[in-house]
């Protein structure tokens, strides 16, 4: 087992001030579901099992084998090992790590997308996905029509999605006209900001976003904060993947770090991003984990 | 913020959801059916926008979807009085050649894109929690579509060639439509799975819609078969309700309990197979693309 640090969240240093409820006494409950656990992450590993050989899922390969006696080449990847985690509401929580960490897998795992190989992840809420690829928008629909789809896969309704429209529509802020016109057409800023706008806004109990912040220029990545703020701020847990360590600095109040598909520690996103960059620096493999 | 949805926000709040290592298995049945219910709008959504991009709203878009199969039809046509000699052509072969092309069209086109669906949804699948079965679902849906158009020219045909059996009975031909809408279904499920296991089986599947078309009493009639003929629509599960709608439409007749019978079983088989065995895996299918 890699060590996990047992130090609770700074959630709870957090006001909840700014928050403006529409429902009555929605304040009150939340303030006391604060400390409900979220998210708990048992034991997981997640194996993928990959072909090297691109032609190995075929009826003609599995013939050839079959007349050869012999297996087509597969390689298992573990891309997490056995990683254990609790999250609680509030928490905005930074995973950092190398490329092929495991952290697009850990991800994948909590929207349910991805089942784990052993372990066991449990979710409290409705979750809402910011995901590498972007929302599997269609490029020949327009704007409009992928916030129609894109929020219908999430699983809310016709009306739920027509209320929340414009208010997607004035956060990603496109350029006159673009709403309308066919997603081929845009640029990949213009795309990842209306991404970023539906996943924001279907009002998910937890949101991952994976390195989606990256795409936007600075006056999005702003507001996109203070979008992430006010989220955090309604006691929702957040999940954020990001290469750019000042934004997990930045924005939030728990981290953990991913290598090579383990978590070799947890706490403050100042004390892990600066024991993982220590890290970038030195050689990887010689450095002891277990002080951090 | 948004104006409240009350309940639909509690409903979320109180979701919850344990992720455990796969395995083959059905998920709790009444939850799955009722959040695919849930997902509708998503699907009509789906289709909708692949309809506009496969041309659907406009003239030229509609008139192919019906010359596609009109042309086949006239192929066919040529083939069989080719191999018979120009003899014993059968009274109404027109009104049963096009109409059961018209259908095949139907279930083959649903087959074989419902077949692609997963394989080819990558985003969606790997950005996305939601039932893997709106994916096969909505390619029927779409299929449905395309053949509404080629319904106006079957109603032509009919007018034109078999005025003496409009009767009440063509209206069976909406059960009879119904039940290959089970049966494509089925199938679209049971290829949208072994596509995604087997990258090739694409390639495969052309040449098995082909020969389902012979194998099927389309080209010719069922009863007509004696021999080879009649010992294939005895075996080939997609016959009786070829049978059954070629009677209802061409000769405006019941059809006989027995291939009703047929008919039924077979399509709520191949739905239940097709269903079971691609939702018992559908959590892997994120995995395997």
């Amino acid at each position: 087992m890699p060590s996990v640090s047992e130090q609770p969240s700074v959630t709870d240093e957090r006001p909840a001030r700014e928050f403006v409820s529409d429902r009555p006494g929605a304040e009150r409950e939340r303030q006391q579901e604060k400390q409900r656990v979220t998210v708990s992450v048992r034991d997981v590993t997640i194996t993928y099992r990959t072909a090297l050989d691109r032609k190995a899922n075929t009826f003609r390969q599995r013939l050839l084998s079959m007349g050869r006696g012999s297996e087509p080449r597969i390689r298992e990847v573990r891309a997490l090992k056995h990683v254990s985690f609790d999250v609680t509401q509030g928490t905005v929580m930074g995973i950092v790590g190398p490329n092929g960490a495991g952290k697009s897998t850990l991800m994948r795992a909590l929207a349910g997308i991805l089942p784990p190989t052993s372990g066991m992840i449990e979710v409290n809420g409705r979750v809402s996905t910011l995901l590498a690829l972007g929302v599997g928008f269609n490029a020949n629909l327009t704007g409009r029509e992928n916030v129609m789809l894109g929020g219908l896969a999430a699983g809310l309704t016709r009306a739920e999605v027509r209320e929340r429209y414009d208010e997607i529509a004035a956060f990603a802020d496109l350029d006159d006209g673009f709403i309308d016109m066919p997603m081929r057409t845009y640029s990949s800023g213009m795309y990842g900001r209306l991404a970023f706008a539906v996943a924001v806004h279907m009002e998910p109990d937890i949101l991952l976003v994976d390195e989606a912040l990256s795409a936007g220029d600075a006056t999005f990545k702003h507001r996109a904060f203070a979008k992430m703020q006010e989220l955090m701020a309604q006691a929702r847990t957040i999940f954020l993947v990001s290469h750019a360590l000042g934004s997990v600095v930045d924005l939030c109040n728990d981290a953990i770090w991913l290598q090579r598909g383990e978590l070799v520690a947890r706490g403050g996103p100042q004390e892990i991003v600066d024991a993982y960059t220590d890290s970038l620096k030195v050689k990887r493999d010689a450095i002891s984990m277990e002080d951090l | 913020m948004a104006a409240p949805v009350t309940t639909a926000e509690d409903e979320y709040l109180g979701e919850h959801h344990v992720y455990r290592p796969h395995k083959a298995g059905l998920p709790p049945l009444g939850r799955y059916l009722s959040e695919l219910w849930r997902r509708r709008a998503f699907v009509r959504e789906l289709a909708r926008a692949e309809l506009k991009a496969q041309n659907y709203q406009t003239a030229l878009g509609q008139l192919w979807l019906v010359l596609n199969p009109l042309l086949n039809a006239t192929v066919y046509f040529f083939l069989v009085d080719i191999l018979s000699n120009g003899k014993n052509r059968a009274p109404n072969y027109i009104t049963h050649l096009l109409s059961g092309i018209f259908a095949y069209t139907f279930f083959s086109s649903g087959v074989s894109q419902a077949a692609g669906s997963v394989a080819g949804g990558g985003k969606l699948i790997l950005n996305t929690a939601f039932p893997r079965l709106l994916l096969p679902l909505t390619q029927i849906v779409i299929a449905f579509f395309r053949f509404l158009p080629t319904l106006p020219v079957l109603a032509v045909v009919i007018a034109v060639n078999n005025r003496d059996h409009i009767t009440w009975n063509l209206l069976l031909a909406v059960p009879v439509f119904a039940l290959l809408v089970l049966f494509t279904a089925g199938l679209g499920f049971l290829c949208a799975m072994l596509q995604v296991y087997n990258t090739d089986f694409k390639n495969l599947l052309p040449y098995l819609l082909r020969l389902g078309l012979y194998m099927t009493p389309i080209l010719w009639f069922a009863d007509s078969s004696s021999g080879l003929k009649g010992r294939i629509a005895a075996v080939n599960p997609l016959s009786p309700i070829f049978e059954l709608w070629s009677d209802a439409i061409v000769r405006g007749e019941l059809g006989p309990p027995a291939t009703w019978l047929r008919a039924t079983v077979f399509s709520v088989v191949i739905l239940v197979v097709g269903f079971v065995v691609y939702v018992s895996r559908e959590r892997d299918y994120a995995v395997r693309i």
